[in-house]
């Protein structure tokens, strides 16, 4: 026999894993250059089989999770190596062999100059390679809206804005950095970079308010359909019951 | 249910660190050379209940995945070098840096220590030193008998001495840049130590090499803006309060569950 019982518990299971989605979105609500996950459910069967053999029941679960791109607000940081995307986008980083894309501008100077995020991840030029500066203590660093880096008025390197196709196949890799298998990240030409500035986070607290309040009433009527089974299913044996 | 009740929890912590950070910018807002700091936050990993390009079919593959985030660490809590304001103090021994560069001194374990807290003093030997007694950088005596002590621009520090009419030269004052400040250590009373990640230090001459110059009866106050500070303190607490809220959803799930029996 088909149960709803267990479409109930479907339901539930997946408002359980959207409400994970949420708490994460939560958590980076000031990760800088952080972009939000947004889930999508879907029904398990579909037409005939739905009607005819499940007599009408059906399961929903997750569909997929998919990460909501919109660009975030921007803060004014000051600091001459927090840049910022203004449009789409992602600048290109590299560890020992992965290269990823980031939205996550914050970027230091090591010693030899190379310029790199937090975690030690090089920046990448137009042409692939890692972006070195010349020593630049005491002298300004400007760059520009093209992402070109001077130092002391001379062009050294570029900060390169990378763009992809179809950002539904970047994957996140934690760390704010994407990977991109199976997509070819080419130059951007539409984009700016901002210097002195930090992308934040695009999640919008008072919607993912709204979500987790919709995942928790949901869940329980879940919970209470559960629960009715239940009751019904104890009438149905007191009913057997020969007293 | 679990999982988001840990994600939550890594939000709290990362706001909880956040305001730490502007707690002690803001407890340091009248520091002499102060610098603010800043936290940066990266996502943590994901989980993957279905990975993107699974396939769905012989010849079809899932365009995407399932992934659960974890929640967020701390990439790094940075010090922002930007100049903080001069405050004139008309005092002969307070010594500002207009741009870049640390003052040097020696600190009692023989290590140098780097500093722009430039509140100089004379010890009883002459001597310059910070408020802490730690002795400049080549080291700079200043006999008794001197009378209106002069520093340059440039760091040349010069006293008349005894009924003289002409000053007399008595030492530089040198400062040092490094090629990532952000890399210094900061070890409290004003004083930073290099380390692998800051490079070693380039000692210049004031007002040559990109090194900054000195303004002598000047000081440099910290860097914190209190406003900025504010709105940042705000943020936190809000973004405290909404992951305490996931955490309480999480709890109140959990709890629907267990009392559906």
């Amino acid at each position: 026999m088909v149960s709803g019982k267990y479409s109930a518990l479907s339901g539930a299971v997946a408002r359980e894993q959207a409400m994970a989605t949420i708490s994460n979105n939560l958590a980076n609500i000031s990760t800088s250059g952080f972009k939000k996950d947004r889930v999508s459910f879907e029904a398990i069967l579909r037409g005939r089989q739905q009607v005819g053999d499940a007599r009408g029941v059906n399961f929903s679960r997750i569909r997929r999770i998919g990460t909501d791109f919109s660009p975030g607000a921007m803060r004014q940081t000051g600091n001459s190596l927090d840049l910022a995307i203004d449009g789409e986008g992602f600048f290109m980083v590299r560890d020992r062999n992965t290269t990823y894309l980031t939205r996550q501008g914050h970027f230091i100077v090591d010693q030899q100059g190379f310029i790199k995020t937090p975690a030690g991840h090089n920046l990448l030029d137009g042409g692939g390679g890692p972006v070195q500066i010349s020593d630049y203590s005491g002298k300004s660093v400007i760059i520009d809206n093209e992402g070109n880096i001077s130092v002391d008025g001379v062009v050294e390197s570029r900060a390169q804005v990378y763009m992809v196709d179809d950002p539904d196949q970047l994957k996140k890799a934690g760390h704010s950095l994407f990977t991109f298998d199976g997509t070819t990240p080419v130059p951007a030409t539409e984009s700016r970079v901002v210097q002195g500035h930090l992308e934040l986070s695009n999640v919008n607290m008072m919607e993912e308010m709204v979500l987790m309040m919709n995942t928790l009433r949901k869940y329980e009527a879940y919970h209470k359909a559960m629960k009715s089974y239940s009751t019904i299913g104890e009438k149905q044996s007191e009913l057997g019951t020969v007293a | 249910m679990i999982r988001s009740l840990w994600t939550a929890t890594t939000g709290m912590g990362a706001q909880n660190l956040n305001m730490d950070v502007i707690a002690n910018n803001l407890a340091n807002v009248g520091t002499t050379g102060f610098k603010k700091s800043r936290a940066d936050f990266q996502d943590l990993l994901y989980q993957a209940i279905k990975v993107p390009g699974s396939p769905t079919s012989e010849d079809t593959k899932s365009p995407t995945g399932i992934q659960v985030g974890l929640g967020v660490r701390t990439a790094a809590v940075q010090k922002i070098f930007s100049q903080g304001e001069l405050i004139q103090t008309g005092n002969d021994l307070d010594v500002a840096i207009e741009g870049e560069g640390f003052f040097q001194v020696v600190l009692p374990n023989g290590n140098t220590g780097y500093t722009r807290a430039g509140a100089l003093k004379r010890d009883g030997d002459g001597r310059l030193t910070t408020s802490d007694g730690y002795p400049l950088d080549p080291e700079i005596v200043i006999p008794d008998n001197a009378r209106q002590i002069t520093i340059s621009e440039t760091g040349i520090v010069s006293a008349l001495l005894g009924d003289d009419t002409t000053a007399t030269q008595l030492g530089n004052i040198d400062l040092a840049t490094f090629t990532n400040n952000s890399g210094l250590l900061a070890i409290g009373q004003n004083l930073f130590r290099e380390t692998d990640a800051s490079g070693t230090a380039t000692v210049g001459t004031p007002g040559s090499d990109g090194v900054g110059i000195l303004l002598q009866t000047y000081l440099e106050s910290s860097n914190v803006n209190m406003v900025e500070e504010m709105a940042n303190m705000i943020t936190v607490q809000r973004a405290f309060e909404i992951n305490s809220k996931s955490v309480t959803t999480s709890d109140e799930m959990m709890r629907t569950t267990v009392n559906m029996v």
